[in-house]
């Protein structure tokens, strides 16, 4: 008999700051604990599709907003006594979860099913749909 | 005489506007020419017969381009030209002419008509790229700032194509040169001392400088028969490093510009766009679509490969879309008679699918997976 078992060293949950997120955060932040794996959090602060100008990309207010989850992240995860690893970045949020997975290497990735807007998911498709389609690890999608 | 009616009404549109592209994430300008093109054909306002609002929808654009040049990163371009240079002129040219010979060879439009198509196609907007730098990691290397200075050298090739190939011998021409030349160099020494006394004081004469320095050049332009966003374009080239270390005067003219001159731009655009002239034309926007990709895959690809090799395709994809220096020539070729309606409806609607179809695709199917320099 084959061991198919995985050893969960790190673990990587993205947050958005909805509802969802916060119990994805909850989750990902028990099961760190519980395995004693290391727990990155990531925020995507996502721009305006089609720019007109670069400063119309770089919008401020969006990384304070995005500062803020973060934080708001951290203090969730610290409650279950996990120092997590934040890391805030920037552009389309499927893909920037995906290329920051690469680096990362978690055994598992943890996201809230709510994220995008219908309006913009109309558009831009859905990032939990396309990060579980794309990731080469296990996606757990919380609702 | 303004109109009052029709100027709360376009205001009205212009937070419409706003309020949509919060909500869906997209950026407010092709929304406001969706606005524009519903609005203008559901109950037919012309803007032809509004002197008013074709004068700020012409300021809108010679300030928005100045505000895109200044955009620029003068020592990345300083350090990289040779090969931005040649990068971009191939990201202008490729397209340009493929685009040029297939109207007026295929499509049998006027000589002028043709031109302006091709000037309208060949451009690249320098804030999807720069977004898609930031993602892969790119912004801060040597390769990024190639890309990102290659195509402020295409949109500089569009604005000269603009302002030069639809203009006749004329002495002025010179003397533009000339005061462009002399801006150049009196700028960077002289404006920051002045702009340094004058920061924070009410009236706001930093800004009312800056105005005027945009708006008295391309009125000197336009009496030399040169379109003024070659002048705007190069200015905000010069004024890049001063801008950058004036954040509060830029973030002043960015308000002034995004709050309220630019919607009307986009809106005027929107509103000259003839919905039956969009469905009768359906195939040959299409056609123009894959054409202006095509070309610019052909213009731009060889180089991409060599610059980023794995996102190549990805980097290519983005570098096909434009929208603000499109709109412009678009609206330069309709209100100067070289395109009719139909064929200005046709050009717009073929600059806002290249200004998203190529981001839609190259996120969804060539989506890089790792960071870091090629």
């Amino acid at each position: 008999m084959t061991d198919n078992s995985v050893l969960v060293k790190r673990i990587l949950v993205a947050v958005d700051g909805s509802e969802s997120s916060s119990k994805a955060v909850g989750m990902a932040a028990t099961i760190s604990r519980d395995l004693r794996a290391e727990l990155a959090i990531v925020h995507v602060v996502e721009m305006d599709e089609f720019p007109t100008l670069i400063a119309e990309a770089q919008d401020e207010s969006k990384e304070e907003m995005g500062e803020i989850i973060l934080a708001d992240a951290i203090k969730l995860a610290r409650l279950s006594g996990i120092e997590p690893k934040p890391k805030l970045l920037m552009g389309h949020a499927a893909g920037q979860i995906l290329r920051f997975a690469e680096e990362y290497s978690p055994q598992m990735i943890f996201l809230g099913s709510h994220g995008r807007s219908p309006e913009r998911k109309l558009f831009m498709g859905g990032v939990s749909e396309a990060v579980s389609r794309k990731a080469k690890v296990t996606v757990v999608i919380v609702r | 005489m303004i109109d009052s009616v029709t100027f709360s009404l376009i205001l009205a549109l212009v937070v419409a506007a706003s309020l949509i592209s919060l909500k869906v994430g997209i950026s407010v300008a092709i929304i406001e020419i969706l606005v524009g093109i519903a609005i203008g054909n559901a109950i037919g306002i012309n803007p032809g017969d509004h002197d008013w609002l074709l004068f700020l929808a012409g300021l809108g654009s010679v300030v928005l381009t100045f505000l895109a040049g200044a955009e620029i990163d003068p020592e990345a371009m300083r350090k990289t030209w040779k090969v931005s240079v040649t990068i971009g002129m191939l990201s202008f040219l490729v397209p340009f002419l493929g685009c040029w010979w297939f109207s007026y060879l295929v499509l049998g439009w006027t000589w002028g008509a043709s031109l302006l198509t091709g000037v309208a196609l060949s451009t690249t907007s320098v804030a999807v790229v720069y977004v898609v730098l930031l993602e892969t990691g790119l912004s801060k290397t040597a390769t990024g700032k190639v890309i990102l200075s290659s195509c402020f050298i295409t949109d500089l090739g569009t604005a000269i194509a603009l302002s030069v190939l639809f203009t006749g011998p004329n002495p002025l021409f010179f003397v533009v040169i000339a005061a462009i030349g002399l801006l150049a160099w009196l700028l960077p020494k002289y404006l920051d001392q002045v702009l340094r006394k004058l920061r924070g004081r009410t009236g706001e004469p930093s800004v009312k400088i800056v105005l005027l320095l945009v708006i008295a050049l391309g009125a000197l332009a336009e009496q030399a028969g040169i379109h003024a966003i070659l002048p705007a374009y190069v200015l905000g080239l010069i004024m890049a490093s001063l801008l950058s270390r004036n954040k509060d005067l830029l973030m002043k003219l960015r308000t002034l510009a995004l709050a309220f001159l630019t919607p009307f731009f986009f809106i005027v655009a929107g509103m000259n766009v003839s919905a039956a002239s969009l469905i009768s034309g359906g195939v040959l926007i299409l056609v123009l679509f894959f054409l202006k990709i095509g070309t610019k895959f052909i213009g731009v690809l060889p180089a991409s490969l060599k610059l980023v090799r794995k996102d190549s395709v990805y980097l290519t994809l983005l570098m096909s879309t434009g929208l603000t220096f499109g709109t412009i020539s678009a609206q330069f070729g309709y209100a100067n008679g070289l395109i009719d309606r139909e064929q200005f409806s046709i050009i717009v609607m073929v600059v806002i699918l290249t200004a998203i179809i190529p981001t839609i695709i190259a996120q969804r199917f060539f989506e890089p997976r790792e960071a870091g320099d090629a």
